[in-house]
């Protein structure tokens, strides 16, 4: 267990040390926060097409295992105002048809073949 | 180190700091002169709760397991009404098993009686989804909860089952809200 310095007795010159070790305890778990909070901070604001599209490529990986996603993009990408953007290979009701679609219709559909051209990458030795 | 273990590393750091600055303050706040009648042993009133949360998010069912932290002052109980602080960690995974998460922080109100207890509170931080293959997308959150439940004392502890229903909003190009009920067994110690 921790001891956190509760003692009444603890003599003058261990206190700022305790006093210390506490204050460091209190702020180590709001750095950390910080730390996640940063680290899972790519782009503010989601798109219900990208969250959508996500999920039905997930389904379809499940689906087609072990064939391995490599054509399907799920990212929405603004190019500017000049340039329109990248949206999402699936649209919204694209993706909800492959979400409640089942395995056999994603595969009869084309899904299996279609977007995932190749076997997963094994090693990186193919010379 | 994934996102769940750093969250839930994350949950227990907090608790633990948590429990050091309430002892850190009983002991340097002076007692008064004379307590009320309840007299608690310590100024502070902290729980944990732990259980299972769903959610829906844009129509995709997400399960999730919640770990949240409250802090009180005891002192600032206005008479059933105890205004306090939480932070919650959510992990989970939609139906589709993409990765889910909030971190929030925010004020807590909880009305308390013997055998009961219920509040609302409202929180704030950060949600995130993981995409299929890559880095995970977020959000901004603002989360508000109802909760309540029975609870039994067990002289300064209460054992209590918490019920609850969030909404979270998700403000942005698509601003929805996350919703959806909650159960989780909570300890409090006073």
């Amino acid at each position: 267990m921790v001891d956190f310095g509760e003692s009444s007795d603890s003599t003058q010159g261990e206190a700022p040390l305790a006093a210390l070790a506490r204050r460091v305890l209190f702020a180590l778990p709001v750095f950390v926060l910080l730390g996640l909070g940063v680290r899972s901070m790519p782009a503010p604001g989601l798109r219900e097409d990208e969250v959508q599209c996500e999920e039905a490529l997930a389904r379809i990986q499940s689906c087609c295992r072990p064939l391995y996603a490599s054509n399907l993009a799920c990212v929405y990408v603004d190019h500017g105002d000049c340039n329109p953007p990248t949206l999402p290979d699936l649209s919204v009701d694209e993706s909800h048809v492959v979400e409640q679609a089942s395995c056999s219709d994603i595969s009869a559909a084309g899904y299996c073949t279609e977007w995932f051209a190749h076997e997963p990458p094994e090693d990186d030795e193919d010379d | 180190m994934n996102h769940g273990t750093t969250t839930f590393v994350a949950a227990a750091l907090l608790a633990l700091s948590a429990h050091a600055r309430a002892q850190e303050l009983v002991r340097d706040t002076p007692s008064p002169p004379d307590a009320a009648n309840e007299a608690p042993t310590k100024k502070i009133s902290l729980g944990f709760a732990a259980g299972g949360e769903f959610r829906e998010l844009y129509g995709i069912p997400i399960t999730a397991v919640d770990v949240r932290g409250t802090l009180a002052p005891l002192a600032a109980r206005k008479g059933m009404l105890l205004p306090g602080l939480f932070a919650s960690v959510l992990v989970g995974a939609t139906k589709e098993g993409l990765g889910v998460g909030h971190v929030l922080v925010g004020p807590r109100f909880e009305a308390r009686s013997r055998y009961f207890f219920a509040g609302l509170s409202a929180g704030f931080g950060y949600f995130w989804i993981d995409r299929a293959g890559g880095d995970p997308m977020g959000n901004f959150d603002a989360a508000a909860d109802v909760f309540g439940g029975p609870q039994i004392p067990l002289g300064h502890l209460a054992l209590a089952l918490e019920a609850r229903f969030s909404a979270e909003l998700l403000p942005g190009t698509d601003a929805t809200f996350a919703y959806g009920p909650g159960l989780a067994v909570r300890l409090r110690f006073d």
